[in-house]
């Protein structure tokens, strides 16, 4: 069968390419191995005021079940127990260049929800949707050049294929742009799903719904808010797993905090999930003849935050309208594909990846590093204990001086390569040294003994 | 386990195929894919890395195995279509 586009994989990124495509007049299907699009995907899923900027008549007409507004985000430092040390909380900043962002951080729901609503704007858009459908192979001309997909049953379609079928990218393996991601490239999560009720949820967390967890028992852990329920779960790069990340998990959750909270909200565990999460510090080669790779089988998701639906739903759209531009000008080569990848990397999306390199190594080196991340927690807890009413400000100033200095040849590594490097990428200067800040302790450290006021 | 696994993965009806395959030949016994399962379907037998028969009742098509797999003993696809896991709240 022949199509102008073929769209593998019907979550955010298919969806998104399969309804640009149709709008465009293209001839356009999309291929969901699910019985309805969402149902095999798992993710925190906290969608960003980035998809409302971009997408907003999609976006204003949302209104899911299970929607909670997330309008607070807190992370918690715990310590080697689990007990938890320091609490950090933060609302939206007014720095933020318009209303969704000023108004809230995400808004979480459910991707069963969120994928399939989603997909019926590709099918309004004229887009066919073909699901329970797996594709398992490309199909390739007398000369070995991909021309189309090949599904399950041996069912041939021809056409530019755009796919966004995941950190698995079974297109992207079958067309030889890669055989799997790398160590480093990819990370597996384990999430738990609670349920509990509503109004328990509304009563104790309400709009703070975005919580981060972090202590040397296990990696960095996501804690996200729905409206009956929250997501658990937590993330590792395939390189640095030494144990099973679900004893990780549950240590989490067994955690005399975190176990407080779910007593509190009479929580039950209702569902776990396991996913392949790209985290790359600069996505791979995203295009070949005749195809682009869009969402996570590009391996957008941002290196900071690993947030992967807008970049998804943004890529897709870049993707089918270069397919246009290739139908239009009858070109499918890959010079043609190309513009694909200079389309993004020269848009908001390529911009995500500017510090790449020194947030995937500050993600790696403390927060999901459990030999580490205790150091953070501390550091976080003497800075906060700078005001006391315990001592003089003075003496516990020397005390918090006396520890960085004694700590010093542990810290100091630590947050010169991996705090202040992306700091500066961002500054877009470099500075030479550390001078101010040497320049600033110094003047910290008393020289003399202070003279008594009389 | 906080509980039985099985009461909290659902899985759609219909034959799934066969969509794992340990490939014993090429096994090193390194363990990682023992590591790494979020649901433990995996095991050594006789020297070499083995999946469970009843795999199919609780994986969730995550891949960790044949991604942690650095010696291609472990053939992964995913489950014939509108089969297999279903993440009611993914």
């Amino acid at each position: 069968m022949k199509y102008d586009v073929i769209v593998v994989g019907g979550g955010p990124g298919g969806s998104i390419a399969g309804k640009t495509a149709a709008e465009n007049g293209l001839k356009t299907i999309i291929f969901e191995r699910g019985q309805n699009p969402g149902e095999k995907n798992a993710s925190g899923v906290g969608l960003t005021p980035k998809i409302w900027r971009d997408f907003p008549d999609i976006m204003k007409e949302m209104n899911l079940p299970s929607q909670r507004v997330n309008r607070r985000c807190t992370a918690h430092f715990c310590d080697e127990k689990g007990e938890l040390v320091s609490e950090l909380s933060w609302t939206p900043s007014k720095l933020n260049t318009y209303k969704e962002a000023r108004e809230f951080m995400t808004v979480m729901v459910y991707r069963h929800q969120y994928d399939k609503w989603l997909s019926t704007f590709a099918v309004d858009a004229g887009a066919e949707l073909k699901t329970s459908t797996l594709i398992t192979d490309v199909l390739r001309d007398s000369s070995g050049r991909v021309t189309g997909v090949v599904d399950e049953r041996g069912n041939k379609y021809e056409g530019i294929v755009i796919a966004a079928d995941g950190a698995i990218s079974v297109v992207a393996r079958k067309a030889g742009m890669r055989a799997k991601f790398g160590p480093y490239d990819t990370t597996l999560v384990v999430n738990y799903d609670f349920e509990a009720p509503p109004e328990k949820i509304d009563e104790f967390i309400g709009d703070n719904a975005l919580h981060a967890w972090f202590s040397p028992l296990y990696p960095g852990v996501y804690n996200f808010f729905k409206k009956d329920g929250f997501h658990i779960g937590l993330g590792q790069w395939f390189g640095a797993i030494t144990r099973n990340l679900r004893g990780y998990l549950e240590d989490c959750i067994k955690s005399p905090p975190v176990a407080k909270m779910i007593k509190q909200l009479n929580a039950k565990p209702r569902e776990f999930h396991a996913h392949q999460l790209p985290w790359l510090q600069y996505p791979k080669k995203t295009y070949a003849h005749n195809i682009m790779l869009v969402g996570d089988a590009a391996g957008f998701p941002c290196p900071l935050e690993a947030e992967g639906i807008w970049h998804a739903m943004y890529s897709g759209r870049l993707a089918a309208l270069t397919a246009k531009e290739a139908i239009d000008n009858n070109d499918v080569s890959e010079r043609q594909m190309k513009k694909y990848e200079e389309s993004w990397v020269n848009s908001p999306l390529g911009e995500e990846f500017a510090a790449g390199k020194e947030f995937q190594e500050f993600w790696a080196g403390l927060p999901f590093n459990t030999e580490k991340v205790g150091e953070l927690g501390d550091i976080v807890n003497k800075s906060l204990n700078l005001f006391t009413g315990a001592t003089s400000h003075l003496e516990m100033s020397q005390l918090f001086l006396k520890s960085l200095r004694e700590k010093g040849p542990s810290i100091m590594p630590l947050f010169r390569k991996y705090l202040f490097p992306y700091v500066f990428r961002i500054l877009e200067e470099e500075l030479n040294d550390l001078a101010p800040f040497n320049d600033m302790f110094e003047k910290m450290r008393p020289k003399k003994k202070i003279r008594r006021r009389n | 386990m906080l509980v039985p696994l099985e009461n909290i993965i659902h899985k759609l009806e219909g034959d799934q195929g066969d969509f794992i395959k340990p490939i014993r030949e090429n096994c090193v016994a390194c363990k990682r894919c023992i590591t790494v399962c979020p649901v433990n379907l995996w095991y050594l037998d006789d020297g070499k890395a083995n999946i469970k028969d009843d795999y199919k009742k609780l994986c969730l098509e995550c891949g960790a195995c044949w991604q942690s797999c650095e010696y291609n003993a472990i053939d992964f696809t995913y489950p014939k279509g509108g089969t297999g896991v279903i993440f009611k709240r993914g």
